[in-house]
């Protein structure tokens, strides 16, 4: 594959992250390290997110759900059991009614699946409060590392380890993608979103082929979710809530559906002006920030992350046309 | 209380409530099989006209007023319609791109009803008052309005839909867009009035519902749920169907309500969703989807 | 004033051209015939002048009016109806839903009288008004979309290939129900065919449409010889 320039500016921006940033937030202000953090949480869900929307396009709505679903369960297995089993308990506990609903519903048209995975999210709120009625849950030990002698503790005077492993977590998952996308795999993926008729005569299996998809994104933002809970500490029933779900969507909405980079971008913007404008304008940050997600979904094609695929290179191999412009005839046939 | 009480009780139950959810589910059905829109809002569209009824009515004192409510959600429809979905229309995966939006949208207008009126719970009170008697059975007056209230606009959305001109062209609109062209409807218009219809229906639902049940900002997210339940049982498209489903949801809802208890109630509600999906997904009249 | 006028028109499909530097005009109350070739543009010509596809440059007037920058509906209603090769009606609506949708635009009585009219010539329909358009037959289906487009009272017909996919017997009565509209009212058409029996005695004049390119034929020559042409 040829390597172009982008590999470089991406690299540079990788050595920013890997060196500036911890540098700025353990000598200068700890705040970026925090926003950093939160931000790679909501960002590795949001691409886990645009890995089945935009790619595949799967209309999966259950994103609020298997964070959520995976952050409770972490939170509440810790207390009793070791968090490292908690933290693989979460994954799988997560993975179990996502593939249950694939399983019966992918094949359908996507209206289906959308509304077989939305309901879910209302669910798992609606179960996990039943069984834990209480509001918040506490003291959520966090993740550690005894390798031999060597203890790294997660601690919260340390965010670092955090960040670094949040870090990895994100090259990982981009990694992963590339090689499912351009794989055979990620042929038929692609090839069900492209163009379904086609691609169904030609005997793909809309669950095979999605299903490894599903799979991997429940996986990252259920790791997400799972750090979500250790890094605060403590969760609450705000988890399913309006707040983190319309994050997930301004991130892609923003940062554009079915762009490699745009849903990270998009957190990062989104992460600055969150907290720029939870400075003064707390209660409508969440409006200002949907009607700048509606806006943008209407007007620019392929969000944030399509401007910058726009201005820069092309992607390393990787293309998306989640959304050429129409001819004229498809746009009277459609409308 | 014995088993004719209860079964009377449950058919009453299922009757008001199971018009009501008719009039949503009939509008989420209008605007999945018209525009292919699938609405995350209409949950919140349902708060929205509750609340702004509320808010008239607490400002004027005045039924009738408060009744703009109504016309105002069709115009904050068309305009939605105006500014937002006719515009994504030219984009490729403008399915996926509206529905995401109405997602975002329900959100926003959740968040938008908290700031202006709080989380608390309202209610919006009732139009009249007093209880009938049937048998040993007390019954609000109120019940009984609504339920003749909701059956009459449902009489009234058969009779525009499958009587009138224009009830035609929207159903042939949803049926075959190009033939539509060939016969010279002008496409753009007739989606603005459909999606102002159907946040017209959201909103009465809302409104009818909130004149018997306590409802905050996030009240419209079980039935939001609820009508697709509904659409996808009766069948999207199909008019009788999702009447007849969204009875038949009902009187389930219903009868798991009173017998074993609301919380239950959505879970199994989803379990028959996910059944249904199995089973017969286009639903027991085999909607053309 | 020519009734319709195509100036060095090129249309296609999105990037794609298919003709390319047409020109064509006719009058009101002709009835012209444009054969040739499948694949080579008829039906991308009549649904040019109908805006379902793209034109690249060129003007199409219609009455004096541009109509190149149309939308389809609009063309629709100002009198220019497309009846396309398959469709043409609704067939999840009865028959008489289907008049009532070509006839959207017309105040009721007149809708009354062009029901009149349609069912002159098409006496079969008039038994048939409450019957879901696709249990209808092969041919009966062609002539409701052939009834749905006149019964708007349209001044330019544009057929594409109505005899395709019909029995024998079907496709006399559609070349019968054309030829009494065509005495019958001063509609304009334009009959785009690869049968040439259906062309025969109905057009005033022929045009050859192949490769993209198209050519008066004489109306004499249209015998058994011109199948060279379509080859």
């Amino acid at each position: 594959m040829v390597i172009r320039a982008t590999i470089y500016i991406y690299g540079a921006i990788m050595v920013v992250s890997l060196i500036l940033i911890p540098i700025i937030g353990l000598y200068i202000n700890q705040t970026i390290l925090t926003l950093a953090i939160i931000s790679l949480i909501f960002g590795i869900s949001a691409l886990s997110w645009n890995l089945l929307l935009g790619y595949g396009g799967v209309w999966f709505f259950g994103q609020t759900g298997v964070f959520g679903l995976s952050a409770y369960t972490y939170g509440l297995m810790s207390r009793n059991y070791d968090p490292w089993i908690s933290f693989i308990l979460s994954i799988v506990i997560s993975i179990i009614p996502i593939t249950v609903i694939s399983l019966l519903s992918i094949r359908l048209k996507s209206a289906y699946f959308a509304l077989a995975t939305f309901a879910f999210n209302l669910l798992v709120s609606a179960a996990l409060i039943a069984i834990y009625p209480a509001n918040v849950i506490f003291q959520i030990p966090r993740l550690y590392i005894n390798i031999y002698s060597y203890k790294l503790k997660f601690d919260e005077y340390n965010s670092i380890p955090y960040y670094i492993l949040l870090l990895t977590i994100t090259i990982i998952f981009l990694y992963i993608q590339k090689k499912m996308l351009t794989s055979i795999l990620g042929i038929r993926f692609i090839a069900l979103k492209e163009n379904e008729d086609r691609a169904l005569s030609l005997g793909i299996d809309p669950l095979r082929a999605r299903l490894p998809f599903i799979i991997v994104s429940v996986i990252f933002t259920s790791i997400a979710g799972s750090i979500y809970a250790q890094y605060l500490g403590s969760i609450s029933q705000s988890i399913f809530g309006l707040d983190i779900f319309i994050v997930f969507l301004i991130i892609l909405g923003l940062g554009g559906i079915g762009t490699f980079y745009g849903p990270l971008v998009a957190t990062i913007l989104w992460s600055f002006i969150d907290f720029w404008l939870s400075l003064f304008a707390t209660q409508y940050r969440i409006i200002i920030l949907s009607i700048a997600t509606i806006v943008v979904l209407i007007y620019l094609r392929s969000g944030i992350g399509g401007l910058i695929d726009l201005i820069g290179t092309k992607l390393i191999g990787v293309e998306t046309h989640s959304s050429r412009r129409k001819t004229s005839e498809e746009i009277h046939y459609r409308h | 209380m014995g088993i004719i009480e209860d079964v009377s009780v449950i058919m009453i139950s299922s009757l008001a409530i199971g018009s009501i959810y008719a009039l949503m589910a009939l509008g989420l059905s209008m605007l999945w099989s018209t525009l292919n829109l699938i609405n995350f809002a209409h949950g919140s569209l349902m708060m929205l006209g509750a609340y702004i009824f509320v808010y008239i009515l607490m400002s004027t004192n005045n039924l009738l007023l408060a009744l703009l409510a109504i016309p105002i959600m069709f115009l904050i429809g068309m305009a939605t319609y105006k500014t937002v979905f006719e515009k994504t229309s030219r984009m490729e995966d403008f399915l996926l791109r509206n529905a995401l939006i109405t997602l975002v949208l329900g959100a926003m207008i959740e968040q938008l009803i908290n700031i202006y009126f709080g989380g608390t719970y309202m209610k919006i009170p009732e139009f009249v008052s007093g209880y009938i008697f049937i048998g040993s059975l007390r019954i609000a007056s109120q019940y009984i309005a609504i339920t003749f209230i909701s059956l009459g606009l449902l009489f009234l959305l058969y009779l525009i839909i499958f009587h009138t001109k224009y009830g035609l062209a929207i159903r042939a609109v949803g049926q075959d867009l190009q033939e539509s062209l060939l016969c010279g409807l002008n496409i753009r218009n007739i989606y603005s009035v459909t999606v102002g219809i159907g946040f017209v229906l959201a909103s009465i639902a809302g409104i009818l519902l909130g004149s018997i049940y306590i409802f905050n900002p996030v009240s419209g997210r079980i039935p939001l749920l609820i009508s697709y339940i509904i659409v996808i049982f009766g069948g999207v498209g199909s008019f009788m169907g999702t009447l007849v489903a969204s009875y038949i949801i009902a009187l389930l809802y219903v009868s798991s309500s009173y017998y074993i208890g609301g919380s239950w109630s959505l879970f199994i509600a989803y379990l028959m969703m996910l059944l249904i999906l199995t089973i017969r997904p286009y639903g027991i009249f085999g909607g053309r989807r | 004033m020519h009734l319709l006028e195509l100036l060095d028109v090129a249309i296609g499909y999105g990037v794609i051209k298919i003709i390319d530097n047409l020109d064509l005009y006719m009058d009101e109350g002709e009835v012209i015939a444009i054969i040739g070739p499948n694949g080579h543009g008829k039906s991308t010509l009549l649904k040019g002048i109908a805006r379902l596809n793209t034109i690249h440059h060129g003007k199409i007037i219609f009455k004096g009016i541009d109509i190149s920058v149309m939308d389809p509906h609009e063309v629709a209603k100002l009198g220019i109806k497309y009846i396309p090769e398959a469709g043409g009606y609704f067939p999840f609506m009865s028959v008489m839903e289907n008049l009532k949708i070509g006839g959207y635009y017309l105040r009721s009585h007149i809708f009354k009288t062009k029901l009149k009219e349609i069912e002159e010539i098409f006496p079969w329909i008039k038994y048939r008004y409450k019957q879901m358009a696709n249990t209808l037959s092969g041919g009966e289906r062609k002539m409701l979309s052939i009834a749905r487009a006149l019964i708007s009272e349209p001044k330019l017909l544009l057929l594409d290939e109505p005899s395709l996919g019909l029995a024998p017997i079907a496709k006399q009565e559609v070349k019968k129900a054309i030829r009494s509209i065509i005495s019958s009212t001063k509609i304009s058409i334009i009959l785009a065919e690869s049968e040439l029996a259906m062309v025969k005695d109905l057009a005033d004049r022929v045009f050859l449409l192949k490769n993209g390119k198209i050519k008066e034929i004489e109306v004499d020559k249209i015998s058994s010889n011109l199948e060279e042409y379509l080859v």
